[in-house]
């Protein structure tokens, strides 16, 4: 029942460092359905973080193609690509990446006040906040959060525009196991629930046992 | 030494992996340096140049016997040479005409007798002994400079056109100088007459300028002069020729000192730009710093880290400044000596005096303000604590300013300049003016976290309205990066003042001029001497036509003028002599206080004089005061009716009526007139008459009065050129501090960018946020620029003006260059603003995001 909703033909990246160049991702074949839960795992530097980035439109890959439902983003301008980001897929960083001078509320809106010139309607924000648990929290700074709370954000801000796609790049890999494991809970449910296509890269056995498929990566290719 | 090279490593290779800011921050001080030892060096030749006319031109004298006006009786040098212990004496003329258009140059004439003056200057003539008899021959005989003949192709044996007052004298060119002695002065326009043909164009027959003295040097020097003055009449001194040096100085000072505190504007921007440099460093490094302190670097040592950074760029900047000072100084050389040709005195420089003394003080003041401008961010880098190394993630590097602490200081500084501006002048100087001026400055940077604070919480909404999530973001990003927004703002606001206050002082000066010459200077048509516009007061109308004045058809009554450069006091002043009757029935004069008609009546009878403003103010006289004026009639004694409003000369001037002043000085002569026509007799008949009797022999220059207006306007015009010069310097050091601190904010936010692109957000929204940014940078700077500004005019109107020039300029707001110098900022910072917003939409998304 493969519907290519994702799909990775023959994707390479090299980055050139000096004189010799690192093959990050070699001749990559992927195909992803939609609704479908992937995780990704294998040792430090073998190109998990390249491939998510490349399917979530913030770098191009060399060589190949990467098709989103039918769309060659490969082939995308910066323009189209940003609007990909924005509308389409929602990422979730090891680093969390909040902004530091937002408030909690105005990280989340980040996303949809680049799109419609203006914060979400309330209820909405309101939704997210208190299923993440956050609402009494909403006008705090990031750095007065705590690494599970930052992360919880990070994962509101990347479902305020409600994109079909989410990648997640070891979310939880800075933290502890207790809220770890929430965040992983979160996004099977954003699975379950409310059929999001997702894209994990993970080093834990949880994770990839969430997961419905599990891909094994070693020295940019697909085992 | 090991450390010391470590530590010089890091440094280096900061400075070169930021070269952008380095080279931005060098430029800065390069700049400043560069406008100030311009100014200086321009002034300093000027000076140079006349003092070195003087010098060649009095030769080897070491006595000078001279008066001032229009000369004594050649009698005095009879009775001057029998003096005992003079070993030598000769008369002199000296005199600047004007060569004929279309050369149009001044020519300083230097009337010499050709045997007695044999031991006290040195000219060579190109030729042989025969040929040097032709200058004594012919009674009108000329000998120019070699230069001068090369430069305008004359030849031995042509002929030149003088304009000798209003006179056209016509001489032979009969021998050539070599470039020696006298002849170098003022780029050698420069012609040697015989003294007899020189009393006949100027009509001085029977008349001397000056004797020069050679003194036997064994006998005591107080001795001769006794002697000297026992045999001189009054109203004639004797002066040793050392205390001659030092004249133009006094005359210049006023002017030289606003065009000092003004050349220091661009350092003091530059210093802005140095302070953000440095600190933006420290910013960027506290995780090294943190590093090596926690390693073990003391804070001695990181203090001297950041402070060799500062010495570095300074030291470079300053270098590259001395180059674009000498560039820019040619130019300078030419404003300069435009403007203190127009207002006091002509000197004609063109080969810079490149002094030392000037380069050393612009070098060390260069080095000097970078140190000093490094010291705070220096410090802040020295009390990073070694744990910093250790912080991961966001990094807090937010500096909290204390609104209320930064508000009250400011407001101590400004009442401090309050107090200062108020006090007296110093040695006939606004000393405690320009402080009060720089506290002003100060006080009000102290306000700028509170009022752009203030500012952009009242924007914010407005700029979420026109500029939608990208207005929203500029406005939380220039909250929270006050710290470093404040000295952008510092910088572009103090440069920003500074033309605001100088326009609004300019304007209104030019208002109170243009008024001025409106009312006081009234008349339908004005004659100067042809030669008026480059002799000024040595200049005088021939006295046929002066006489016939009065009896010309169609002429009601003639205001005349005269003026003598005198001294009142040891300073420079102006004696002059004018129609009491005219004065008293056609004029309008504007008295600062008392009764217009009492005054004038009191005045017009000659039981009284009047005096300028600006010398009531200089020496501290007022109305019904008494003072003494040197005459040839000996010291005398004079009350003062009253004060009044005058703006053409900032020595300050006495107004004597026309018959006492003949009476003493027996001069009936005059420099120009203003004519009152007869009802009915129209200006051009009247242009008519004046040309058909006196075109042949003369070269006059008659103008209306709207014409004469626009002359003025335009001679003030040129003086303050050189002030919009400078500023337009400024402006441009604020302008590079701009995309500076933009620079720098883009690269401390990288990963911000990285995040919000990221997230969705187009190039042309991240591009957009930054010029949004640097729109308000400008806005903010434009109207703490306005407030500052407002501040510093009043103080230049009132304080520094009025101490140094002695006038009162009516406060006026012009407007329309206010709305036009915003445009124009808020233009030129958004357009600053481009090079970072390019450089913040390019950044890579995911190197961004990988950067810690
Ligand atoms: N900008 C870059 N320039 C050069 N090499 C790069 C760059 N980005 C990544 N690489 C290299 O590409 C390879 C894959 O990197 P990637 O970040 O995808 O690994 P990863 O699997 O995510 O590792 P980790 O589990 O440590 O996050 C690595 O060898 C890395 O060194
Ligand atoms: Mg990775």
């Amino acid at each position: 029942m493969e519907d290519h909703f994702i799909e990775l033909i023959n994707v390479t990246k090299i980055y050139h460092q000096g004189d010799n160049p690192v093959v990050a991702l070699d001749h990559i074949n992927l195909n992803i359905s939609k609704g479908e839960f992937v995780a990704i795992t294998g040792k430090s530097g073998c190109g998990k973080s390249t491939l998510i980035n490349i399917i979530g439109g913030l770098d191009s890959p060399g060589q190949g193609h990467v098709m989103i439902n039918g769309e060659d983003t490969s082939l995308m301008d910066d323009q189209r690509l940003t609007l990909y980001r924005r509308d389409r897929v929602g990422i979730i960083f090891q680093f969390f990446n909040l902004l530091p001078i937002l408030n909690l509320e105005e990280n989340i809106a980040l996303p949809y006040l680049l799109r419609e010139g203006s914060n979400p309607p309330t209820a909405k924000m309101e939704r997210l906040l208190h299923e993440m648990g956050l609402y009494e929290r909403r006008y705090h700074h990031p750095h007065e959060l705590s690494g599970g709370e930052m992360q919880r954000v990070a994962i509101c801000r990347a479902l305020i525009n409600d994109p079909a796609i989410i990648l997640a790049d070891e979310p939880t890999g800075n933290l502890d196991s207790v809220s770890g494991k929430q965040v992983l809970e979160i996004l099977r449910r954003l699975r379950n629930e409310q059929g999001k296509t997702i894209v994990l890269v993970t080093h834990s056995q949880e994770g990839a046992a969430m997961a419905d498929r599990v891909l094994r990566m070693h020295d940019g290719k697909l085992l | 030494m090991v450390l010391f090279h470590l530590l010089k490593n890091i440094t280096l290779r900061h400075l070169r992996l930021h070269k952008g800011r380095t080279i931005l921050s060098i430029i800065g001080i390069a700049l400043g340096v560069g406008v100030f030892v311009s100014v200086q060096m321009a002034i300093h030749t000027a000076i140079e140049s006349f003092n070195a006319t003087v010098d060649h031109v009095s030769g080897k004298a070491n006595f000078q016997i001279t008066s001032f006006g229009r000369g004594f009786s050649e009698e005095v040098y009879l009775k001057v040479k029998k003096v005992p212990g003079v070993k030598a004496a000769t008369p002199v003329i000296q005199y600047t005409s004007k060569m004929d258009e279309p050369i149009g140059e001044p020519l300083y004439l230097l009337g010499i007798d050709v045997f007695s003056d044999q031991p006290f200057r040195e000219y060579q003539f190109y030729q042989s002994e025969d040929e040097g008899l032709l200058f004594l021959k012919d009674p009108h005989s000329i000998a120019i400079t070699e230069k001068l003949a090369n430069r305008h192709g004359l030849k031995k044996g042509e002929k030149i056109t003088l304009i000798v007052g209003s006179k056209k004298v016509i001489l032979n060119i009969t021998n050539l100088l070599k470039m020696e002695g006298p002849a170098n002065s003022l780029e050698g326009n420069f012609g040697l007459i015989d003294i007899a043909s020189a009393q006949e164009a100027l009509e001085k027959v029977g008349l001397i300028d000056r004797i020069d003295l050679m003194v036997d040097k064994s006998k005591p020097i107080e001795a001769i002069e006794r002697e000297l003055r026992k045999v001189i009449p009054p109203g004639v001194e004797v002066r040793r020729s050392d205390t001659r040096s030092g004249q133009i100085e006094k005359m210049v000072s006023a002017f030289h000192l606003n065009l000092t505190a003004l050349s220091f504007i661009s350092l003091i921007v530059g210093m802005f730009l140095i302070y953000n440099a440095i600190s933006i460093s420290v910013i960027q490094r506290r995780r090294e710093i943190g590093i090596l302190r926690s390693v073990g670097l003391t804070r001695p040592q990181t203090l001297r880290l950041f402070m060799g950074e500062a010495v570095w760029i300074g030291c470079l900047g300053s270098l590259i400044g001395i180059g674009i000072g000498i560039g820019l100084a040619k130019i300078m050389l030419y404003l300069v000596s435009r403007t203190i040709t127009a207002l006091y005195i002509l000197v004609k420089a063109e080969h810079l005096l490149i002094s030392p003394t000037v380069l050393i003080a612009g070098f060390g003041m260069g080095v000097l303000a970078s140190v000093l401008s490094s010291i705070g961010p220096a410090r802040e880098a020295s009390r990073i604590a070694p744990k910093e190394a250790l912080a991961l993630g966001t990094l807090e590097t937010k500096i909290k300013i204390r609104l209320r602490h930064f508000s009250l200081i400011g407001i101590g500084f400004l009442i401090l300049s309050f107090i200062f501006a108020l006090q007296k002048p110093i040695y006939h100087r606004p000393i405690l003016g320009f402080l009060a001026a720089l506290l002003i400055l100060i006080g009000v940077s102290f306000l700028i976290p509170s009022v752009t604070t203030l500012l952009n919480r009242l924007l914010a909404p407005l700029l979420g309205f026109l500029f939608g999530s990208e207005g929203k973001l500029a406005s939380r990003y220039i909250h929270d990066s006050m710290a470093r927004t404040v000295i952008t703002i510092a910088a572009l606001m103090t440069a920003l003042s500074m033309l605001i206050s100088i326009s609004i002082m300019i304007l209104s000066f030019r208002k109170t001029v243009d008024l001025w010459v409106e009312q006081s200077i009234n008349g339908d048509v004005f004659i100067f001497p042809g030669s008026y516009s480059i002799t000024g007061y040595s200049a005088l109308l021939p006295l046929e036509v002066s006489r016939a004045l009065p009896s010309l058809p169609g002429v009601k009554a003639v205001d005349s003028f005269r003026a003598l450069e005198a001294e009142y006091q040891g300073q420079p002043a102006l004696i002059a002599s004018v129609d009491g009757e005219v004065f008293l029935n056609l004029k309008v004069i504007r008295f600062t206080r008392g009764n217009r008609q009492a005054i004038l009546q009191q005045f017009a009878a000659g039981q009284a004089i009047l005096v300028t403003e600006s010398f009531s103010i200089k020496h501290q006289v007022k109305a019904g005061d008494r003072i003494k004026l040197n005459t040839p009639k000996g010291e005398k004694d004079f009350l003062i009716a009253g004060v009044f409003y005058d703006y053409s000369s900032d020595w300050g001037m006495v107004l004597l009526e026309k018959k006492i002043f003949q009476s003493l000085w027996d001069d009936e002569t005059f420099h120009s007139a203003g004519i009152y026509l007869k009802e009915g007799v129209s200006q051009e008949t009247f242009k008519e008459t004046l040309r058909e009797r006196y075109s042949k022999p003369y070269r006059l220059f008659v103008v209306s009065h709207r014409e004469l207006r626009n002359e003025v306007l335009k001679i003030f015009d040129q003086t303050f050129a050189i002030t919009y010069a400078l500023e337009f310097i400024a402006i441009i050091v604020a302008i590079l501090g701009i995309i500076n601190s933009l620079n720098a904010l883009i690269i401390e936010r990288q990963r911000d960018i990285g995040i919000i692109r990221a997230v969705g957000a187009f190039r042309r929204q991240i591009e957009k946020t930054t010029l949004i940014e640097a729109g308000m940078i400008g806005f903010f700077s434009h109207i703490l620029g306005l407030l500052c500004g407002f501040l510093l005019s009043v103080l230049l109107i009132y304080v520094i003006n009025k101490q140094s020039f002695g006038w009162t300029i009516q406060f006026s707001i012009p407007l329309w260059s206010l709305i036009e110098s915003w445009l124009v900022v808020m233009v030129t910072s958004i357009g600053a603003g481009f090079i970072p917003a390019r450089r913040a939409a390019k950044m890579n998304v995911v190197e961004s995001l990988r950067m810690e």
